[in-house]
């Protein structure tokens, strides 16, 4: 048996096939020898040759296929040996490493943290990347035929693109014949579960029944919407999200048949959809239901008509074999015979071109000039790089051991391990240090996902879902393996090259001044690319700073927006206004209130136009952004908001419905129709010409309309009770706390959902709400730089401290020659000083410029901030500068403590 | 000659004959099918593609090992040899196969019974 086992062996060494086409030859050999015994066999038993070929040939059977199955037997059995035998030997090297650690453990503690720094800082922005920018959205089938729907028009030559549509034009895409598979529409509604003090809120997504069926989805449980189920009147059904269903509503699968209190009607559940799903959009609702709940036949007969009122999202599926233009086309050309019809006249079609535009669901293209998207890709690669400078600072830290291992490695050389062996263990060593660090990058990735994913709301919505999947993991484990053989390869390389001779003959001191280049070297790495994340900070953290103080001519987090969800309810015009006014006192008589007031448009949210006209003008100037928008307030509007009142007054309580009319307008307006003149006292009749004068007042400073960065707009102000429409939009309360607005939140809603008995929800939110989605692209690139950045310069600081307290080791009897010979402690400090100085000089100056250059990727992804921000600059080499000094100052003490006598007498 | 007339090999017996012909020592695929054909005196015909899959099979599992070397007539011949894995499994399907065959032949041979009992 032993006889057997060295036979084995014996042939492992000397005849396994290697490659894959030798076996195919051996295959072919053996069975060549075959054949030709068998010929010469027969031959022998005296068959003429051919006869005895063919007899040959048909014992044999199918010869073809038999080279083929011999040969993926062999393949297979040869990869499996490969891989144990690759296994075997990696389970020996790490066995062997483990041990080494055990007698290094500060080293294997040290190198495991800073892999798990920066392979987790990697393994945090994968999944953000992959959930935001690689995947298609969940559980669509086939996404490529997907396409949200654009309304195109034209205007100065530059086409317009909104996503907002109006009913009539999702009725064209449904009408266009051919061209899709599939066409639904939706729009998101926050929707009031019960009422009174019970009263809860939950968000809603209309949507028509043609939704699921589009996408392509399958419910988890139960079933989606019937087609006929959205027809006015409508089925009072509900499908729930997952996560509704589990945490709502008990996650049982007797919720199907169950009621849902909307508003004043009871919804039956009828499905579940699975687990992630959100349709097109980043986040899901808690509910869907069918678009026209609650709506009355004439009511939607209305919808169909009007072609003003934009207020749906479209989403198609492209028949098979249509191309997204073919299909843009003929959508648009049954759109525009539709708008001629509903009476837009040929020139307005002609100038405006309006049409149809479809945009891919896939994240390449659906997230394709997307601010937010291209930082979160910067990101990525930022968090790239911080893995650089760690598999830098571990290898270091290598290379300062790999001196103290000289003699090991050098007796193990002299001993026969072959320098493959020697690299392959050296490696192995590195690879697990990363894999032990990977597993403590996922905990660092669960946490620093949870910190993304906050700093990212407003962006996306990912709070539903866990930050680290199957993919998460498979990344990180990549990722660790190869940080730990780009570790592994310069220190491994460098030993293995090493002489025996010189190492075993040199004592333990001398470093190898080759060595200490590379060390240097990689410190210079790091310090750079330090440098270029600590710029990055400083760009993005100024483009914040430029954004927040922004004069919008608001205060949006000074207010709270108060909304009574009155979705699903009968209310009249009249009813809804006295709950309103009765919950606008009320907020009023609170204590902790400054100001309250209701206004029919919202800055940030929604505005609108109607005709106004001025006494003795034929025509009035106009800008591109349109208006001048109205919007009726109540007196208290401009102190609740923060918009100050430049000249004149502003609106007061005696400015009822029995007064003169009255109207406020902006700094805009006011320079756009009266340049030069002093526009108060001046008459506007708004709603046309028909229109009493309304006296203009006062002027207010220009305010934000839309949207952070816009272009001026034009404004102006009447008092809601001089409201000239007899049902207008439904009013929003605005309220400013005294105090701290957000802190306010909780008491505020308490004490407005008891201001009547048996209200429905009253939702209070902050204004900020609004506002700060807007700014997340520079919150976002602004903090996860920081982090990022601040951890390149620890990493960076610890690297030089290890490499110069090191060195100061290495050298103490020379620096004991130097104090010995009359040098003083100051000059063996300076020069431990002076090296640290070098590589933050160097190392900086080098940064800079590749931060200079990169910048130009940057650029757009500033607000009002060059690339080349000097204060930036200086700021970061200054505290680049000052760490690399404390850094290399307790090095430099050690130096200056060294006693002459002991340093010489060591060794 | 039809494949009907064929005696038909069960399964996995052909694994059992390779293995028992490499009791002896290391032989070559061709060797061991003319020793298959020979002792059964040609009554069980193997087609020789079946065979070489056994033997890569039983390579493959670890049953045997194969080398190259010179053969009998100085060519070069693939030798397959029994490991010590290849002995045990060999006993253990030699009992299973015997075991089997006695009771086959039981039944075949027993005596003819009344129905009454």
């Amino acid at each position: 048996m032993r006889n057997e086992k060295r036979f084995a062996g014996l042939r492992r060494l000397f005849s396994l096939p290697s490659t894959s086409r030798s076996i195919a030859r051996e295959v072919d050999d053996e069975i060549r020898f075959h054949l030709e015994n068998r010929v010469a066999e027969l031959i022998q038993r005296g068959l003429p040759p051919d006869q005895a070929r063919e007899r040959a040939l048909a014992s044999y059977g199918d010869v073809g296929a038999s080279r083929q199955e011999l040969t993926s037997v062999d393949r297979r059995r040869l990869s499996r040996e490969r891989w144990t035998m690759w296994l075997e030997a990696f389970r020996q090297d790490a066995g062997f490493a483990l041990r080494v650690f055990r007698t290094q453990r500060g080293f294997a503690f040290a190198s495991v943290l800073v892999f798990a720094l920066g392979i987790g800082a990697n393994a945090t922005m994968f999944g953000v990347i992959d959930r935001l920018l690689l995947r298609p959205p969940a559980h669509i089938v086939d996404p490529a035929n997907v396409m949200v729907i654009r309304y195109l028009r034209t205007y100065d030559g530059k086409v317009d693109a909104q996503d907002a549509l109006s009913y009539p034009m999702y009725l064209d895409l449904v009408n266009t014949p051919g061209a899709f598979a599939g066409v639904a529409a939706y729009w998101d509604e926050e929707l009031a579960v019960g009422r009174g003090l019970a009263a809860r809120s939950i968000s809603g997504r209309r949507v028509t029944a043609s939704y699921f069926t589009t996408l392509g989805v399958r419910p988890r449980l139960g079933r989606f919407f019937a087609a006929d189920e959205d027809v006015a009147p409508a089925a009072n059904v509900a499908v729930v999200s997952y996560r509704y269903w589990q945490n709502a509503l008990g996650g049982e699968t007797s919720v199907l048949g169950q009621t849902l209190p909307i508003g004043d009607t009871k919804f039956t559940i009828i499905g579940v959809a699975p687990s992630g799903f959100a349709g097109v959009a980043s986040d899901a609702p808690d509910v869907w239901i069918p678009h026209t709940s609650g709506l009355s036949v004439a009511a939607y007969e209305e919808w169909r008509r009007n072609r003003n009122g934009f207020w749906l999202l479209g989403v198609v599926r492209l028949a098979p074999g249509v191309a997204r233009q073919v299909a843009a086309a003929a959508a648009t050309r049954v759109l525009q015979a539709g708008l001629r019809q509903d009476g837009m006249s040929d020139d307005k079609l002609a100038s405006q071109r309006p049409g149809i535009g479809f945009i891919s669901v896939l994240p390449r293209e659906a997230h394709a000039g997307d601010v937010a998207a291209r930082v979160v890709a910067l990101l990525g690669a930022v968090s790239f790089v911080v893995l650089l400078i760690a598999c830098a600072n571990v290898a270091n830290l290598q290379l300062a051991r790999g001196i103290a291992r000289r003699r090991e490695i050098a007796i193990r050389v002299a001993l026969g391990v072959s320098r493959g062996r020697l690299v392959a263990q050296l490696l192995t060593e590195s690879v697990v240090l990363a894999l032990v660090g990977g597993i403590a990058a996922v905990f660092v990735g669960y946490w620093g996902g949870g910190f993304a994913r906050g700093v990212l709301r407003g962006v996306a919505d990912l709070s539903g879902e866990s930050s680290i999947d199957t993919r998460v993991l498979a990344f990180t484990l990549v990722s660790a393996i190869a940080a730990g053989l780009l570790t592994g390869l310069m220190p491994a390389l460098h030993a293995a090259r090493s002489s025996v001779s010189t190492e075993l003959k040199g004592g333990a001191r001398e470093g190898g001044s080759h060595r200490t280049r590379v060390r240097g070297a990689l410190l210079l790495v790091q310090t750079m690319l330090s440098v270029l994340l600590l710029v990055g900070t400083g760009l993005f953290v100024r483009s914040l700073r430029r954004i927040d103080t922004l004069p919008l001519g608001l205060e949006p987090s000074r207010a709270l927006l108060v909304s009574v969800q009155t979705s699903g309810m009968k209310y009249s015009a009249v009813e809804l206004s006295a709950l309103y006014q009765r919950l606008l006192e009320t907020a009023r008589e609170s204590p902790d209130v400054g100001a309250a007031a209701l206004a029919t448009s919202l800055p940030f949210n929604t505005s609108w136009a109607v005709r106004v006209r001025v006494p003795g003008r034929d025509s009035l100037p106009r800008v591109r952004d349109g208006g001048p928008y109205i919007n009726e307030v109540t007196p208290g509007y401009f102190r609740t908001v923060g918009t100050r009142i430049l000249r004149g007054r502003a609106l007061s309580d005696a400015d009822n419905a029995d007064a003169p009319r009255v109207v406020v307008i902006n700094e805009s307006l006011a320079k756009l129709w009266w340049p030069g003149e002093n526009a108060i006292g001046k008459c506007m009749k708004i709603g046309g010409d028909t229109m009493p004068c309304s006296e203009i007042v006062g002027i207010a400073e220009n305010a934000r309309r839309q949207s952070l960065i816009e272009s001026e707009s034009v404004q102006y102000f009447i008092p809601l009770a001089q409201s000239f429409r007899r049902n207008g939009n439904p009013p929003i309360l605005l309220v400013r706390p005294r105090g701290d607005a957000t802190a306010a939140i909780k008491t505020l809603r308490e004490r407005l959902q008891s201001a009547a008995p048996n209200l429905p929800y009253v939702g209070v939110r902050s204004f900020d709400d609004l506002v700060s989605p807007q700014k997340a692209s520079w919150r976002l690139g602004a903090s996860m730089f920081a982090v990022f950045g601040g951890l390149a310069l620890v990493l960076a600081a610890v690297g030089l401290y290890s490499v110069l307290a090191y060195d100061v080791a290495q050298r103490t009897r020379e620096f004991g020659v130097r104090v010995a010979l009359g040098a003083r402690g100051s000059d063996v400090m300076r020069m431990v000083l002076a090296r640290g100085i070098r590589t933050a000089v160097i190392g900086g100056a080098a940064g800079a410029i590749v931060a200079l250059v990169a910048g130009r990727w940057v650029a757009p992804l500033l607000f009002r901030t060059s690339p080349r921000d000097p204060l930036v600059f200086t700021v970061v080499l200054t505290v680049v500068a000052v760490v690399a000094l404390l850094a290399a100052l307790i090095p430099a003490q050690r130096a200056l403590r060294v006693d002459p006598i002991v340093a010489l007498r060591a060794d | 000659m039809s494949a009907a007339d064929e005696p038909m090999l069960l399964a996995g017996t052909l694994d059992l004959l390779v293995l028992r012909t490499l009791i002896w020592g290391p032989r070559h695929g061709y060797a061991i099918a003319r020793w298959i054909n020979e002792s059964s005196r040609d009554a069980i015909q193997v087609e020789d593609r079946a065979l070489y899959l056994s033997l890569h099979r039983l390579d493959e599992r670890g049953f045997v090992v194969s080398e190259w070397a010179l053969s009998e007539n100085n060519r070069r011949a693939k030798f397959y040899e029994l490991t010590a894995e290849g002995r045990r499994q060999l006993r253990i399907k030699e009992r299973a196969f015997t075991h089997y065959v006695d009771a086959v032949l039981r039944i075949l041979k027993a005596p003819e019974e009344s129905p009454s009992t």
